[in-house]
């Protein structure tokens, strides 16, 4: 039973690594705070495994725990706000830009800028929309209606727009 | 600029970060970790009761061995009173933060009413704590010397201490835990946001 749950943990989590990375980054300042977001979704998912349906989707499953974290720290009031620390058998290798890659970069960040301007619960429904997540699944995630996730995300989808064409 | 293009703006960020894992060493990093927290739960949770527990025995041998009846009844008093505050504590630690596992909206509930109580803990702490700890020593006064101006020392300070003691909980509870409740409502409000149209 414990080898099978670390065998889904560990394969749930190489297929999903970078869409986690990619959530953790839309609740961060900089990349050393996504890191450690990051690592604290990964403890937080390992520390749950036990109550993971095999029946559920493991995906959703690891979406949901790392946005709940991403909440958890965003609303404590404490600064030194991250738990756990210094797992040196996870790495995180930022790579060098090449010059085509700076001009994607530069539409990178400003994305996330208008990410981080929307309310909360949008930044969450739209990292999961940007993810291609379907509604069902999104509605899975945030507990939401999908008829509600549907109209959430028009609108979110126009705020989106209206600052990334301000620039 | 469309959907599409915007999901690959995003997608991007993959290819500026490369992570990988030491999955032989990554099992063992996280249940060391998962572990080291728990001991500092369990070491936290012992740390608030055992003021108490020393306590009890102090109080427990004055209450049997003091020979002022007056006293007796003011160390009983602060006897229960030590019962009281291991017994309120450990109903508190049933109260587990929201689970992480369960969805975006019922982590938002399940975190506010979590922290409702615990801002209600410190909003009563007037009446689990200050009134009862004040009663109970300055009766214990009273029975060593009832001459009422010998009490006017204790009483102002036991006063201040009981003031302190209230006003720093209720300073805790408005800068922890009423900003984050605050947040949270927000939240559950823009959450809601749009459902009926």
């Amino acid at each position: 039973m414990e080898k099978e749950l670390e065998k889904i943990f560990l394969e749930g989590l190489e297929q999903n690594k970078n869409k986690l990375f990619r959530i953790c980054s839309a609740y961060s300042i900089d990349s050393e705070s996504t890191k450690d977001l990051f690592q604290e979704a990964i403890i937080n998912i390992w520390q749950s495994i036990h109550s993971f349906k095999s029946q559920s989707n493991i995906s959703t499953w690891m979406f949901r725990i790392t946005l709940n974290v991403c909440l958890r720290i965003q609303y404590s009031q404490k600064k030194r706000r991250i738990l756990f620390k210094n797992m040196d058998s996870i790495l995180i290798e930022n790579l060098h830009f090449t010059s085509e890659k700076e001009e994607s970069n530069k539409k990178l960040v400003h994305l996330r800028h208008c990410i981080s301007q929307l309310k909360e619960p949008d930044k969450s429904i739209i990292t999961l929309c940007l993810e291609e997540l379907s509604y069902k699944q999104i509605s899975e995630v945030t507990g939401l209606t999908e008829n509600h996730i549907a109209v959430k995300v028009k609108r979110i989808r126009s705020k989106l727009f209206i600052c990334i064409n301000q620039k | 600029m469309i959907e599409e293009e915007l999901i690959r703006i995003w997608k991007s960020s993959s290819k500026e970060e490369q992570i990988k894992f030491e999955k032989s060493k990554l099992l063992i990093d996280l249940q060391a970790n998962i572990d080291r927290f728990n001991k500092k739960i369990k070491y936290r949770d012992v740390r608030e009761i055992i003021p108490a527990i020393i306590m009890i025995p102090v109080f427990g041998h004055l209450a049997y061995n003091i020979p002022f009846v007056i006293s007796k009844i003011g160390a009983i008093i602060i006897l229960l009173w030590c019962i009281y505050v291991i017994i309120k504590i450990r109903s508190l630690k049933k109260h587990k933060p929201a689970p992480t596992t369960t969805s975006y909206r019922n982590y938002l509930l399940e975190t506010k009413k979590y922290l409702m109580i615990q801002k209600k803990l410190l909003d009563d702490v007037l009446y689990w704590c200050v009134l009862p700890s004040f009663i109970g020593v300055f009766v214990f006064f009273i029975g060593i010397n009832p001459d009422p101006l010998a009490l006017i020392g204790p009483f102002i300070l036991l006063s201040l201490i009981g003031i302190v003691i209230y006003l720093l909980n209720k300073h805790a509870a408005k800068v922890e835990f009423v900003p984050r409740l605050e947040k949270i409502d927000k939240a559950l409000k823009d959450l809601e946001e749009y459902k009926d149209t």
